[in-house]
């Protein structure tokens, strides 16, 4: 198969017209708080199938790459991010929105996921089954020191006071235990709830922390408009020199993005934590971040779409999804026959190339949408708070539930609101909060099985990571960054 | 006079609502709930069976996906839905038993549900890693009988953590247990060669042989006729037949006339040679078992787990 013919594929009218309206699609739904990718893939799936598979894939695969972007969105101008990816962007983006910046947040996290989302899907075309392989040298102890050293973000996540970062980041991990050990069997404070023992998905620990919480206060503090300056006007192409006067960021955090999102268990989200934590780490100025500093949006939302490509990967060299997202993209492939693994890249070329190549469509597609839609999208800020408060509370609410179809999870959204709102009050950082319980899980079970492991071969554990190479240079890597957290204290 | 108008107008309305309810079922859309995520085995099995189902019942049927702790939340849901015959559910059986046989108070019980068919035979297969001395089943028993603790099989979940302890109580072995929290996490460690072996539904064997894993064993009654080579554990003198199916069931209490109306359009194309075909395409083997037929085949299987589990109580409270 040509180049040819996979460009006279891909820009047949019906190819090309779904791969747009996919792309478009996610980024409108990323862009409305509360839902999703994965949401959106889900409800999608079943048109899906009644197209070639070409045209079901891309549609579903525009619709991953567009939301990933799209939920910066509602996270820079309504600090109201709907996913665990995009929650890292309203750090930065929604502080610069206050500043009446939002048209040049917006535009820095178009031009950031763009160049993100390249890097994950030429990762995608041209290294495959290199980085796949790479990919499965990760064992349990490898993934065990990845969250360790993610957990150490929360020195960047926590704003002024260190102790308070700590706090939060200890309150999502001991959220994270709530549910069923897959160790045991055992439910772990369900207090006899059943809907407990599913333990708490990520969502509605978002929605409510960020949109509800946020939205909660607004109601008792602003009138009239939502951002009463006036907003400042900007061209993009100001922004792109501005971005690419950071390139050596923009690549970085392109590759930790394609990096983290290639390994089992992690996704776009942990791409953003750390990809944000790290560019906050290097930074000559890390005291601006959180205070509307472009670099923070750089860093999260190229990491969170080079991700999307890099998921992609074990997906379809292996057969093993590497995001939420994809493990509903596995099921859409078997669907049509295709079953992930080696196979698909030899006996299924045709459609495998074609998808791949039409994710690079995907990614120039949501630069142009984007691009078209920011001023339409930052007309929000015009409309009154009292009118935006009950809109972003109702989808909110419909994006929770569709998540799991579950009436709990609205309740749980409601009651992390209320914690989130108390946690505004005493101003501790709600970010770290998200990041405990999304490494949670990540730490502590691979940590179980690193115990595990360590005995089966009879070593000590520490002896066990350090005997192999990829976590013991880990092990070095979490080391520098405990003590670059705490170099400040040292110092004072 | 105004009052009596309005009270009048009320009534009416409230006939004419009530008309419906006359009329033949299904008169609305169903609801089909999945106890697992999108994308999965029996989320597949779902949306390739709902087009059919549509077809023979002339409504729309509407998945719901309701994930969390294995299809326990799920199950629950569907046991516990109104019993109109408007909420169908699709289970795997392979979790509902050894969440009857290991869960206590798990919301719902086998004998929460009106089986009305299963649609499928799946089994999972013991899968080692690439590169693995085991060729055979048999090198696997005879290495791990004669080396304790020095081989390590990933589980993720109470079926296959079952199937192995099952293995070990016949044959004599003493392995060791790596749990995961899914397939795609086992499987992951398998082809990192960072577990030695797992327990895997055996549709997954072609994506990992081609990366160079083998399947040694499946717990199928029979071989399977796409995995010709791979033979059952009976074949190698393991009694472990733990066959895995997608059941079609009704909450309890749901008007025979409702279920009668579902089965026959079941029948109508479950057991013919498209649906065949179309379980084929997704890696499913087609074995519709009617009702009775289904139950019994279940609760069969319910006694020779509890056996197993009766004889190894240790094993299982760990």
């Amino acid at each position: 198969m040509t180049l040819f013919d996979i460009a006279l594929e891909l820009f047949s009218f019906d190819t090309f017209f779904l791969t747009v309206i996919g792309t478009m699609g996610g980024i409108i739904l990323g862009a409305i708080p509360g839902l999703n990718g994965p949401v959106g893939i889900s409800i999608l799936l079943p048109i899906t199938f009644g197209m070639e598979p070409t045209n079901g894939l891309l549609m579903l695969g525009g619709i991953y790459m567009g939301s990933t972007f799209g939920g910066a969105i509602s996270a820079i101008l309504l600090n109201s991010p709907g996913t665990g990816e995009a929650s890292c962007t309203a750090l930065d983006g929604y502080p610069m929105t206050r500043q009446g910046r939002g048209l040049e947040a917006l535009y820095y996290s178009i031009f950031s996921s763009f160049i993100g989302g390249l890097f994950g899907v030429v990762a995608l075309l041209f290294f495959t089954p290199l980085l796949a392989a790479f990919a499965l040298k990760f064992g349990p102890p490898e993934i065990f020191m990845l969250g360790f050293a993610g957990l150490t973000i929360v020195g960047s996540l926590s704003g002024k006071r260190l102790s308070k970062g700590f706090f939060a980041v200890a309150f999502g991990i001991l959220i994270s235990l709530i549910g069923t050990d897959i160790n045991t069997g055992h439910f772990r404070f369900t207090f006899g709830v059943k809907d407990l023992r599913a333990g708490i998905d990520l969502i509605p620990l978002v929605v409510g922390f960020f949109a509800i919480a946020e939205m909660v206060t607004l109601s008792g503090l602003v009138t009239g408009s939502f951002v009463e300056i006036p907003l400042k006007n900007i061209r993009f192409l100001q922004v792109v020199r501005s971005v690419l006067n950071r390139v050596v960021l923009l690549i970085r955090s392109s590759l930790l993005g394609v990096g983290i999102g290639i390994l089992p268990g992690t996704g776009g989200a942990v791409s953003a934590f750390v990809g944000y934590g790290e560019a906050k780490r290097i930074s000559k100025n890390p005291e601006t971040f959180g205070e509307g500093n472009p670099e923070g949006i750089i860093a999260a939302e190229s990491a969170n779409n080079a991700a999307v490509g890099g998921s992609l990967i074990p997906l379809l060299a292996l057969g093993i999804p590497g995001s939420a997202t994809a493990a509903i993209l596995y099921g859409a492939l078997t669907i049509h026959g295709l079953i992930p693994g080696p196979k698909l890249l030899s006996d299924y070329k045709e459609v495998t190339y074609v998808f791949m190549s039409g994710m690079l469509l995907t990614v120039f597609v949501m630069l142009f949408t984007g691009l078209l839609s920011t001023k339409i999208f930052s007309r929000i800020l015009k409309v009154k708070v009292g009118y935006i408060i009950p809109a972003v509370i109702i989808f909110s609410t419909i994006g929770v539930y569709s998540v799991r179809n579950s009436l709990f999870d609205i309740v749980l959204m409601i009651v992390f609101g209320m914690i989130g709102v108390l946690f505004k009050k005493l101003s501790i950082p709600a970010a770290p909060v998200l990041l405990g319980s999304i490494l949670g899980p990540m730490v502590e079970q691979n940590f179980r099985r690193t115990l595990q492991f360590a005995e089966f071969s009879d070593q000590s554990t520490i002896v066990y990571l350090v005997s192999r190479p990829i976590s013991a240079v880990l092990m070095l890597v979490v080391l520098v960054l405990i003590y670059s957290n705490f170099r400040k204290c040292f110092a004072k | 006079m105004k009052f009596f108008i309005k009270l009048s107008m009320l009534l009416l309305i409230g006939l004419v609502s009530t008309i419906p309810a006359l009329a033949q079922y299904p008169e609305k859309n169903l609801k089909l709930i999945v106890p697992y995520s999108a994308g999965g085995g029996t989320d597949t099995m779902a949306r390739t069976l709902v087009p059919e189902l549509e077809k023979a019942i002339g409504k729309k049927v509407i998945i719901v996906n309701r994930p969390g702790a294995q299809g326990q939340i799920g199950m629950a849901e569907i046991a516990n839905a109104k019993p109109d015959g408007y909420t169908i559910g699709l289970l795997s059986t392979a979790d509902l038993l050894v969440t009857e046989a290991l869960v206590k108070d798990a919301g719902f019980k086998m004998d929460s549900f009106n089986y009305l068919s299963t649609l499928n035979i799946s089994a999972n297969a013991l899968v080692v890693k690439k590169g693995s001395p085991f060729n055979t089943y048999k090198d696997f028993v005879d290495f791990a009988s004669k080396n304790p603790g020095k081989v390590t099989l990933g589980v993720s979940g109470h079926t296959h953590v079952y199937e192995i302890i099952s293995q070990e109580s016949q044959a004599n072995l003493d392995v060791n247990f790596m749990r995961f929290s899914g397939g795609g996490e086992s499987r992951n460690a398998l082809l990192g060669g960072h577990v030695d072996g797992l327990m895997i539904d055996k549709r997954f064997i072609p994506t990992l042989s081609e990366s160079g894993c083998k399947a040694l064993a499946v717990a199928s009654p029979k071989r399977f006729e796409a995995f010709p080579d791979v033979p059952t554990f009976r074949d190698n003198n393991v009694d472990l037949v733990n066959a895995s199916r997608r059941a079609v069931v009704l909450p309890l209490g749901v008007p025979q006339n409702r279920i009668d109306t579902i089965v026959k359009a079941l029948d109508s194309f479950a057991d013919g040679p498209e649906f065949k075909e179309q379980l084929t395409k997704i890696n499913e083997v087609q074995d519709y078992l009617r009702g009775k037929e289904a139950t019994d085949s279940l609760y069969k299987q319910l006694d020779e787990i509890n056996i197993v589990v009766e004889n190894n109580k240790d094993a299982f409270s760990q």
